[in-house]
């Protein structure tokens, strides 16, 4: 069954990736300004431009030219970067890793913290404390991201000191898959591990709040729904301890809409990203990508959208999974309405 | 025969407007939905108002006065001057016209790509429905912040490209909305009688059809303001919307941010009419959608 | 509340209790690096510029990101006595020098004890290898020695000669900008090009790598975030305890987090692109120096000559009448520019015409020209970087509204805008541009400015094309005698403020700040050589 299902996810999934290829390397070819000549440089002479369009094949119509980007995809070439010269895969590679650990550790986060409160306010439904909750998780999504982390910025690096402004870590562990934390472990290296922490609360936390919100809000609506339902009901009266239902039972049942709520806020998460690793000059990829926009440097700008875009469907294609796993009403067949 | 005919194709609206009587009801109790309605409300009439309102109508353009820079708030200058001497109060009230505009045009521009798109492919079904279904797909694939940066890369840098560039991830939402609901009521057996009855398909989408989805999309719309606006003013932080010296609130927390910690107040009090403003629609929104029971997760992909 | 309510503060009161046994781990780690402890005594220095490192190949370097990368891992053949306060070009890689009667000779006698990083020893065939690099590549600087340098001759190991085409005088004081590369080693690298059995001269091999015998050598290139620079021990100046030993020139486009990271440690200098304000709360600030310097750097906005409509002079009058240079200079904190040549420097002119603020003449101006106010719209691109720049362009935003002028302003990443430079077409209306003195002499801002051989670089956006000047130009190079000279670069400052290519604003004062462990700034006015790392001493 979930075999056939994931077929069928996987089919929808492949022509989804590509229609965005193709709308995103129009988008970038319909660029203004002369990317050969930005390329080559000042002192560039007519012919060497010339020569050069014809390499980078600018001269064909639009068609061959996507055609040709995908043969070069097929063989890991994602073209050259404008701005810093070189291979836009060999940028990625040395940039994914960061935003990976930012984007982890913020989710990590937003559901250790969303979860829990999200049950209270459940349990307190209606109460002035839910009011209130209501109001705090509704501010956490108003909060304009890039506003909050200067502020944070301000207080805890600037008056405070008690954390550092930017950068990932101050010396970093040795590289064995470039997410600090995770090799500041391999590796033993604690002190390593606690300064790549300090580094990455501020980034981390300013990115997970609208997240955390909306995780907040999500549990509370399904836990209420829970509540409802009656085997709650039949529980009470069986005399099962309040902690048991409200964890053993409801959560885990309430876990497969938070499921998909996770995977929805994590495209607002990637988002946001862009402008939280601008105000901590965090060096990932959204950092990147943002410089690559200012610049008009039309291969990154592609290239960090279609890793965004890969990345996000995956995401969401597991969750699905998982949603069609826990699930047992998915799990033997029927259409998911999505 | 056919006067007949039409006469017995009720038009849903009467009862949709009882549902909204019941709502407005229903929406008056809940506090927090009202203060929403309230903020959303003054800032409109904020943003009408703006010459009037605004103690120094002027400085929201290019005027300088370097003479009176970096004043911190005080009588003559609720919210301080900037850097060069421009009062602040005035810039945000201003501000507040760019950031509605964005989100009415974005919202609109939305609305009228992904409504009809939804109609028609709900309403014939098939391949046609496939192809646009897939489309939404391929445009919600990527976070629309992120669809807004890589559109921007490709245009000037300026207020009505970024508008553009936003509500290039926005109709799908509507598309997707509008679709379902078209599904859904398709089946019904009133539409199958009026259209055994003859009635044209125009006759069925206005009375039947939209009458239903209204609500959705308004509740949708609302909630969203907030966000499109959030993501303008993000476009414009990053130097990718409204350019200086327009009293962008996302290009002024950009300028202001170097004067930190000093002259604080001349990025902190954009930022918090941001904050005011996507709050405000948020509030009403989720009230909206208590009140109109409107489960949108069924929509949202 | 029960089971989850209790958890929930156990959490809590974990993760505030490793925060603060974590503050406290944390001063002990930034001490162990900064050589406090017994573990490590490494002088590391962090260094902030908000400009992206462009290239560290020394034939096509020319801002000032990239001088200090070049300044560091190569050395020039001449180096101005900066340890004596003075732009004057001493001895370096050349320890003497003989001028030939006839002005058309220079012979060098250079050093026997210089080494490449990778070993070699630095001999005459390097010297000519890099001129000749330099000549045929025609980036960066090769404008000072083209048409000028006719051959370069290796007379033996340690003597080479430069034959000139004519008397040049600005000659000697152009050589700071000879950077020497190994020539063994950029020709084992060579790849394929168009110079014959120079390959592509070392071209895609320099563009990441490094041949020099600098101070410094690379140990590592991030070229977004940050380049590190280590010490290279045998360097032929030797090493003195407190210099340092590894710099991290990290790159921060945000001036609010420059200014934090100064203030918190994190940083010991930043660039001096900061704004006025800025400076002012860092000099409040305990343990931050702010090192004031008049300078020797124009600031101004070429305007461009040959782009309607700013290619009609009476247009440009017009707008160097409005223009509000009272103002301008309060904001910078300067001294207004006579002309192109900086105040200071050699040769400047000092009763050059000037223009103030005069409305009446500038809207008589505009009537001349023949386009009505409200009829022109021009753009003025300035870096994003740098604030002060957009408060210029609002400044002459509001200034030009007064006459019917428009403007708009746009900022654009510095290395965009020296994109743009490269191209007429491509050159906005205006530009803000600061010029610090290459080398010096008033031909750094005469030739390097306003002679056709310059255009296509960020110096020369007003892309003067006026045959009197250019001529003058290159009679005043050939000049041997000093007094001629000054008197026909006295009459190209002339030349050219009468043809309006710019509104010069102000020579700023120069401004830069560091903690105040650090020794040995000096700022003698020239671009990127107070960044030589030796000359730091860090005391803590």
């Amino acid at each position: 069954m979930t075999r056939d299902y994931l077929i069928k996810r996987l089919l929808h999934v492949i022509p989804v990736l590509l229609g965005l290829s193709i709308l995103i390397f129009v988008i970038s070819r319909v660029m203004p300004g002369d990317p050969v000549r930005l390329a080559l440089g000042p002192e560039a002479t007519k012919e060497q431009i010339e020569q050069l369009r014809q390499e980078m094949g600018l001269d064909q119509p639009l068609h061959l030219q996507y055609v040709n980007y995908v043969k070069g995809v097929a063989h890991g070439n994602l073209g050259q970067s404008l701005r810093t010269h070189r291979d836009v895969s060999k940028d990625l590679i040395e940039r994914f890793p960061a935003t990976l650990e930012l984007t982890a550790v913020a989710m990590v986060f937003a559901v250790l913290l969303g979860v829990p409160l999200g049950v209270r306010a459940a349990i307190r439904q209606d109460k002035a404390e839910d009011q209130v909750s209501r109001l705090i998780a509704l501010s956490g999504v108003a909060l304009p991201r890039f506003w909050l982390g200067i502020l944070l910025q301000l207080v805890f690096a600037y008056y405070l000191g008690l954390l550092p402004t930017i950068d990932r870590a101050a010396s970093p562990p040795e590289h064995i898959t470039g997410l600090y934390l995770l090799d500041s472990v391999l590796t033993w290296n604690w002190r390593a591990f606690w300064d790549s922490l300090v580094h990455i609360a501020l980034p981390a936390f300013t990115l997970s709040l609208a997240t955390l919100a909306q995780i907040m809000r999500l549990t509370r609506a399904s836990m209420i729904d829970q509540m409802r339902q009656d085997y709650v009901m039949a529980a009470r009266t069986y005399g099962l301890p309040e902690g048991l239902i409200t964890y053993k039972y409801m959560l885990k049942n309430a876990f497969t809409s938070t499921l998909t709520i996770i995977g929805l806020t994590y495209g607002f998460l990637l988002g946001n990203a862009f402008l939280v690793e601008t105000v901590f000059s965090w060096p990932g990829m959204a950092q990147y990508g943002v410089q690559a926009v200012i610049y008009k440097d039309f291969n990154a700008v592609v290239a960090v959208t279609m890793v965004i875009g890969t990345a996000y469907v995956l995401v969401n294609l597991v969750i699905d999974m998982l949603y069609g796993y826990l699930d047992p009403r998915v799990k033997y067949g029927g259409e998911q309405t999505l | 025969m056919r006067v007949q005919a039409e006469d017995r194709v009720t038009s849903k609206w009467p009862e949709v407007m009882e549902d909204w009587k019941r709502a407005w009801y229903r929406l008056r109790r809940s506090t927090v939905s009202l203060i929403g309605l309230g903020i959303v409300i003054g800032l409109i009439l904020m943003a009408i108002f703006a010459p009037f309102l605004a103690p120094y109508p002027e400085d929201a353009g290019s005027v300088v006065k370097f003479k009176e820079a970096h004043l911190p708030p005080g009588q003559a200058h609720w919210f301080g001057t900037d850097e060069v001497g421009r009062d602040i109060l005035s810039r945000v009230i201003y501000g507040s016209r760019i950031s509605l505009v964005l989100g009415f045009a974005v919202l609109t521009l939305a609305l009228v790509v992904g409504v009809p798109l939804g109609l028609i492919a709900g309403y014939w079904g098939g391949r046609v429905n496939t192809v646009i279904m897939r489309l939404t797909d391929i445009f919600l694939a990527i976070p629309p912040t992120v669809l807004a940066l890589a559109v921007s890369s490709a245009l000037a840098p300026n207020l009505t490209n970024s508008m553009i560039a936003v509500s290039f991830g926005w109709w799908p939402w509507f598309t997707r909305l509008v679709q379902g609901e078209v599904l859904s009521v398709k089946e019904e057996q009133f539409v199958e009688a009026s259209r055994s009855l003859g009635a044209s398909r125009f006759r069925i989408i206005f009375k039947d059809i939209l009458p239903n989805v209204l609500s959705p999309i308004i509740v949708k719309a609302t909630l969203d303001m907030g966000f499109v606006i959030l993501i303008g003013a993000s476009l414009s932080f990053l130097g990718l919307g409204a350019q200086p010296p327009t009293p962008a609130w996302g290009t002024m927390i950009a300028e202001g941010r170097i004067y930190l910690p000093e002259s604080w107040w001349v990025a902190t009090f954009p930022g918090l009419a941001i904050f005011v403003t996507v709050l405000g629609f948020n509030l009403l929104g989720d009230g909206l959608r208590d009140v109109f029971d409107v489960d949108l997760d069924r929509w949202s992909g | 509340m029960g089971r989850f309510g209790r958890g929930f503060l156990v959490v809590l009161l974990v993760l505030v209790l490793t925060l603060l046994v974590g503050c406290g781990q944390e001063e002990v780690t930034e001490e162990e690096q900064q050589g406090e402890g017994t573990k490590s005594e490494k002088v590391v220095f962090t260094y902030l510029e908000g400009q992206v490192i462009g290239t560290i190949d020394p034939a096509k370097h020319v801002d000032e990101s990239s001088l200090h990368a070049v300044i560091n891992l190569y050395d020039p053949l001449l180096f101005p006595k900066i340890e004596e306060g003075s732009m004057e070009p001493g001895p370096h890689v050349a320890r003497d020098w003989e001028v030939s009667p006839d002005g058309k000779t220079y012979t060098f006698y250079l050093r026997d004890d210089i080494k490449f990083h990778n070993g070699d020893l630095l001999t005459a065939e390097d010297v000519k290898f890099s001129m000749d690099r330099n000549l045929a590549l025609k980036k960066g600087f090769s404008w000072l020695w083209q048409g000028v340098v006719k051959e370069t001759e290796v007379i033996d190991e340690h003597t080479v000669a430069f034959h000139l085409e004519q008397p040049y005088a600005p000659f000697l004081s152009t050589l700071i900008q000879l950077f020497i590369v190994n020539k063994d080693e950029v020709l084992a690298q060579k790849q394929d090009g168009e110079f014959g059995e120079f390959g592509d001269y070392g071209q895609a091999y320099l563009e990441n790598n490094e041949v020099g015998s600098g101070p410094y050598k690379m140990k590592s290139w991030n070229r977004g975030s940050e380049f590190v620079f280590e010490k290279f021990e045998d360097y032929w100046k030797g090493w003195e305890p407190g210099q340092i030993d590894e710099v991290h020139y990290k790159i921060v486009l945000e001036e609010a987090t420059k200014k934090t990271m100064l203030k918190s440690g994190e940083a010991d200098m930043a660039d001096q692109w900061m704004s006025i304000e800025s400076f002012e709360e860092l000099e409040k600030t305990p343990g931050v120096v702010v090192d004031k310097a008049p300078s020797v750097q124009l600031f101004h906005l070429p305007i461009h000559t040959q782009k309607p409509p700013t290619d009609n002079i009476h247009v440009r009058r017009a707008i160097a009448w409005a223009f509000d240079y009272e103002t301008a200079n309060e904001i910078m904190g300067g001294v207004q520019a006579q002309g192109p040549v900086p105040n200071l420097a050699w040769g400047h002119k000092d009763d050059v015409f000037v223009f103030h603020r005069d409305l009446d003449k500038a809207r008589q101006e505009l009537a001349e020209s023949g386009y009505k106010p409200g009829e022109i719209k021009l753009q003025y691109v300035y870096a994003s970087s740098v604030p002060v720049e957009r408060k210029i362009g609002l400044l002459l935003k509001s200034n030009l509204e007064e006459i019917g002028i428009e403007v708009e302003i746009i900022p654009e990443p510095w290395a965009r805008m020296t994109e743009m430079a490269a191209s007429k077409e491509t050159t906005p209306h205006f530009m803000a541009i600061y010029d610090t003195l290459k080398y010096p002499h008033a031909d750094s801002h005469t030739y390097g400015l306003y002679h056709p051989d310059s255009h296509g670089s960020y110096r020369s956006t007003a892309w003067l094309d006026v045959p009197e000047i250019t001529q003058t130009l290159e009679a005043a190079r050939r000049a041997v005698d000093p007094a001629e000279q000054l008197e026909l670069y006295k009459k190209v400052q002339e030349l050219v403020v009468e043809q309006v290519p710019s509104i010069y604003v102000t020579n700023p004062m120069h401004r830069i700040a560091y903690r105040d462990y650090v020794e040995g700034y000096t700022f003698v006015g020239l671009l990127g050589y107070d960044l030589w790392f030796p000359s730091f001493r860090i005391n803590k």
